[in-house]
This record gives C-alpha cells, structure tokens and sequence, in this order.
C-alpha cells in the first residue's frame, strides 16, 4: 500500500471564466492531519468536494491509496475509507440521534440493507451505535430528535456520524464552525481523538484550533496552495501573513 | 416509538370497520364503494412510496396502474391465464415500467423529475388510445375483465370480492408497514431527509431511489388489476394523467410520508366525491375547494395533523408523569 492517502495532480475547477481551483497538486501522507487555511473564496472547500467526489468536473486527477479515483462517484469513495463532514450540517434532522447513527452503521455493516424488520441486525449495529453515542456525548440525547440540538451538539452528531464507517481519510470542513465559545474546547479535544491513525484534511477559520491540531498546514489562495510547511512556519511566513492574516508583508 | 403506537390507534379502528362492514347488511352499492376505496388506497399507498417516503412528485403514476389492469385483462382474456397469474402479471408489469421509467426520469429531480414521468406516461396513455389498439381496444377499452377463481367461491359476488380485495390490502398494508421500519426504509426516510449525507455516508442513492420507484410501480400494478377486476373492464381512461392527478390529491389530503394518510386520503375523497356528486354535477370543482381549504389549513394532510397532535398530547402525558413520579 502507498503511504499516500490522497493525491491530486494539476487539478483544475473553473466556473465560466472563474477558477475556483486552478492547478493545485499536493499529496496527502497517510496518518497525518492538514489543516487548510486560506481567505474566503481561496477554494479550500472546492478541493474538499473533490477530493470526496461531490465536484467531478475538474480536469487533473485524484488518487486514492494508490488507485485512481477520478472518475469514481461519491459513494464509491465512501467504501474507500474517505469520510466527510460538511461546513453547513449535515444530518437527517428528523430523525432521532440514535437512528441517524443506526443508519451510519448500517452501512458500515452491510451493503444490502433488509427490507423486513431485522432484530439481529439491529443488535450488531447497537453495539457500535452506543460507542459512538460514548465518544461524542451524546448518550444523553440519543432519543432527541436531531434538528432540535443544539448547533455545537448537531456539529457532534455529524462527526459521529462521519466517523461511523470508520474512514481512514476525514475530510472535515469548518466541524467548530458556530460551535459556541465553552464547547470549542471539548470539540477540539475530540477532533484531535478521532484524528489519531487516520488521514486528517480539516478547514477550519479558528486559527489556535487549527495550529493546535494540524501537523501540516496548507495554505490557499485564489485557487493555488501558496506555502506548506509547519504551523510554526506557516505562522511566520511573510507571504502568509500579508495574504491570510491581511497583515502588511514589510 | 410514538408513530406506531398512533398507527395501531388509528388502525384498529379502520380495521374494525372493514372486518365488520359486511355483517351489517351492506347494499352492494356501499360494498362496491368500500372495496374500491380498498383498491384506490393500495394504489395511494404505492405512490406514497415515492412521493411521500423519496418526496419525490411523480406524475406518472397512471401508467402503473393502468399497465396492471391491461396485464390481468390481456393475460386472462388473451393467453387464458389463471387469475393469480394475472394478477402476479399484473404486479410485474407495473414493476417493468416504473424501472424504464427510471432510466429517464431519476436523471432529473424535482419538478423536472414530475416532468419526465408526465410526458412517460402521457405517451402510454396516447398508444393505447390509437397504436396499440388491437391489444387495448382503443378508447371502447376492454370489457369482461376477470375475478378471481379460488376454491369455487364466487368473486362475481360482491361480499366474496370484498374479503378477497380486504385481504391482499391486509397484506399489502402490513408489507409496508415492515419495509417502513426495516433497515432499507430508514434509509429511503434518510436519503429524502438529506440525500447529500446519505450520499457520502456510501449510500448509493441513485439505486435506492430506483427500487424504490420499482416497488412502488409494483404495488401500483397491483392495485390497477385489482380495479379492473371490480369494474371487469379496462380503459385508457385508468393511464390518464388525471388519474395520477387524483392519487397526488388524495394522497396530499390524506398525509404524505404516514402510512395510514394515503388511505384515509382516498377514504375522504371518495366519500366526498360520492355526497358532492348526488348533489351537483360540478362536483370536482368543489372537490379541487376542499383540496385547496385542505392544503392551506392542514398542509400535513388529515393524517400528518392528527399524528402531530397525538405526539403533543403524549409528550404532554408523559411530561406530566415524568412531574409526579
């Protein structure tokens, strides 16, 4: 197996005249956590959506491992190990808490799903559905229906539910993104728990979240990575900081 | 686990008055109306898998219905089949052209998806009126379509008929309730809620929604032979896209995404439509009035807004033992 997780090359996404991503490249080791920074519009959650196949016009191409998913829906790349949890939630609101992670393991547990009711089935699900409910805390509110939490509960339901099938590859756009200023800290914390072994791509405006998590981070701008490098570094780079931090370079 | 038990509760009801209908000394004009409200709510609760549990609007459903009746009618009359075999016919005709259909019209969605299955069935509906005419009969229809032959009751009798129409919805009913609750159901339930998660969760949804569509063409199938059957004739009239009109107007009055709205959906319309009709010739013009009343003050149908207030009056029970324990 190739110690590249995720690699693109030369990929491109243009909207008419506008490139949203224009020729980023970069290879992604296995087991590491990036952060992707960058200004509004630098196309951060663009290379996001094709890396997880929600944009399948660019030209270039993504692999996978080793094996070329370019061409490969969505769905396909779940089964590959790439999981995502998006900026604006992501669950089935109507539902319980509970049954939006039962359907989470469901299909971790089977690419058939019964059409009749399945009591043993059910049991081999329950045993993952509550280790979830455990690590996200949310065992308490599992019978809740899921658009009624609160919004930084909600952002845990959809890490929990990301994290279900147990993808090696998670890609998580802005997961403290309106999570209220005294659930920021245990948040983080569990980012940082469920990044551990697996391949991390996080986008994320909270700057002392995203330094603390990341190994790497990747820097964005009009569609191109401008610097890669250490958080330290990239906390220092001139080009960075007058481009990101809109700080003057002199 | 509220649901179920305001399905139970709204169910045995509905159940006691089918199981008992019979002993009361019935006209045949009332039996016929029952059994046919019977056959019009599998169609409902067929089309009721797409439109309420997918939320997608097919406009198309017509054809499945329509196909069924010309199955159990062709299959009986022409090839000299058995009943049941008409009637399995029937079921996989409805289930052959809910997945040609697919082909074209889950490439789109919303109402372009309401669209595609119009102009679909639209067409059927034009063959069978004038291509296909040596096999359909054209607008005369065809008449003298068969009832069942079981055991040697006779299903020209309408009592007989409505046991044998009151057990395959029996069936069909409590079929739907299981895939409701069954692993599949969920995620049918997920992929309508948020079709983008359920997507990447690895899902294929364009699959689910497809059979999905097959099963509920099946059913529709299903229902269109069983109303042949009743009426012992066939017509284009039943490939129409007012009948795929009317089962979106029941189905909306009734409740989408419940599963007793669809029924009670065509019990409602079909008593209305009898009382409105003995009274005016412009019946479904008053009919449309009611729909419309329906939709601005219950926009969850008769079904959607009792099932809301049964949740709320048992929270409110349950709130109020939670205070005294």
């Amino acid at each position: 197996m190739s110690d590249i997780a995720l690699k693109c090359d030369g990929v491109t996404v243009s909207y008419g005249a506008l490139k949203a991503i224009d020729g980023v490249s970069h290879s992604f080791e296995q087991g590491r956590i990036y952060g992707l920074i960058g200004p509004n519009g630098a196309g951060k959650t663009t290379l996001l959506n094709v890396l997880a196949g929600r944009q399948m016009r660019h030209s270039g191409s993504i692999h996978c491992f080793g094996a070329d998913i370019t061409r490969t829906p969505p769905h396909e790349r779940a089964h590959l190990g790439i999981g995502r949890s998006f900026q604006i939630t992501k669950i089935f609101a109507e539902m319980t808490v509970l049954d939006n992670l039962r359907i989470a393991a469901q299909i971790k547990h089977s690419r058939f799903q019964p059409f009749w009711i399945a009591p043993r089935y059910e049991r081999r699900l329950a045993g993952d559905i509550d280790a979830m409910l455990e690590l996200t805390g949310l065992t308490a509110r599992r019978d809740d229906i899921a658009g009624t939490l609160s919004y930084g509960l909600q952002r845990a339901l959809e890490l929990g539910i990301t994290l279900m099938p147990d993808p090696r590859i998670l890609l998580l756009d802005e997961p403290l993104a309106g999570v209220g200023q005294h659930e920021i800290e245990s948040s983080t914390r569990l980012i940082k728990a469920v990044s551990a072994g697996r391949t991390v791509l996080l986008i994320e405006h909270n700057m002392d979240a995203i330094m603390s998590l990341s190994e790497e981070i990747v820097v964005m701008s009009n569609g191109r990575v401008i610097a890669v490098g250490a958080p330290e570094q990239i906390r220092n780079d001139a080009t960075v900081r007058s481009v990101y931090l809109g700080e003057d370079a002199s | 686990m509220n649901v179920s038990r305001f399905d139970l509760w709204l169910g045995l009801p509905l159940a006691a008055v089918a199981l008992l209908l019979p002993f009361t000394g019935p006209s045949d004009f009332l039996l016929n109306l029952a059994t046919l409200v019977m056959i019009w709510a599998i169609f409902a609760i067929g089309f009721d898998f797409v439109f309420g549990l997918l939320g997608m609007v097919s406009f198309g459903h017509a054809s499945f219905l329509g196909l069924g009746g010309y199955a159990l009618a062709l299959a009986t009359q022409l090839w000299g089949l058995p009943f049941s075999a008409g009637l399995g016919l029937a079921i996989v005709a409805g289930a052959l052209c809910a997945w040609l259909f697919s082909f074209f019209a889950l490439r789109v969605s919303g109402i372009f998806f309401a669209l595609v299955t119009l102009a679909l069935s639209q067409l059927l509906y034009i063959l069978a009126d004038s291509k296909l005419r040596a096999w359909t009969g054209g607008a005369d229809g065809l008449p003298g379509v068969e009832r069942p032959g079981l055991g040697g009751i006779d299903f020209f009798d309408s009592t007989h008929f409505y046991w044998y129409v009151v057990a395959v919805f029996a069936l069909v009913m409590a079929a739907v309730a299981v895939l409701r609750r069954s692993p599949f159901g969920r995620v049918i339930a997920g992929i309508r809620q948020n079709e983008t998660r359920a997507e990447q969760l690895g899902f294929d949804v364009h699959r689910y929604k497809q059979i999905t569509f097959i099963v509920s063409g099946a059913i529709s199938g299903l229902a269109g032979a069983l109303l042949a059957s009743l009426l012992m004739y066939v017509n284009p009239q039943m490939l129409h896209w007012t009948t795929s009109g009317d089962v979106i107007i029941m189905t909306l009055l009734g409740g989408a995404g419940t599963l007793w709205g669809p029924v009670v959906g065509v019990l409602a319309f079909e008593v209305l439509k009898e009382w409105l009709s003995g009274w005016t010739q412009y019946w479904y013009g008053l009919l449309g009035l009611v729909f419309i009343l329906a939709t601005l003050f219950f926009p969850k149908g008769i079904v959607g807004e009792l099932q809301e207030r049964f949740g709320q009056w048992q929270d409110k029970a349950a709130r109020r033992d939670g205070r005294s324990s």
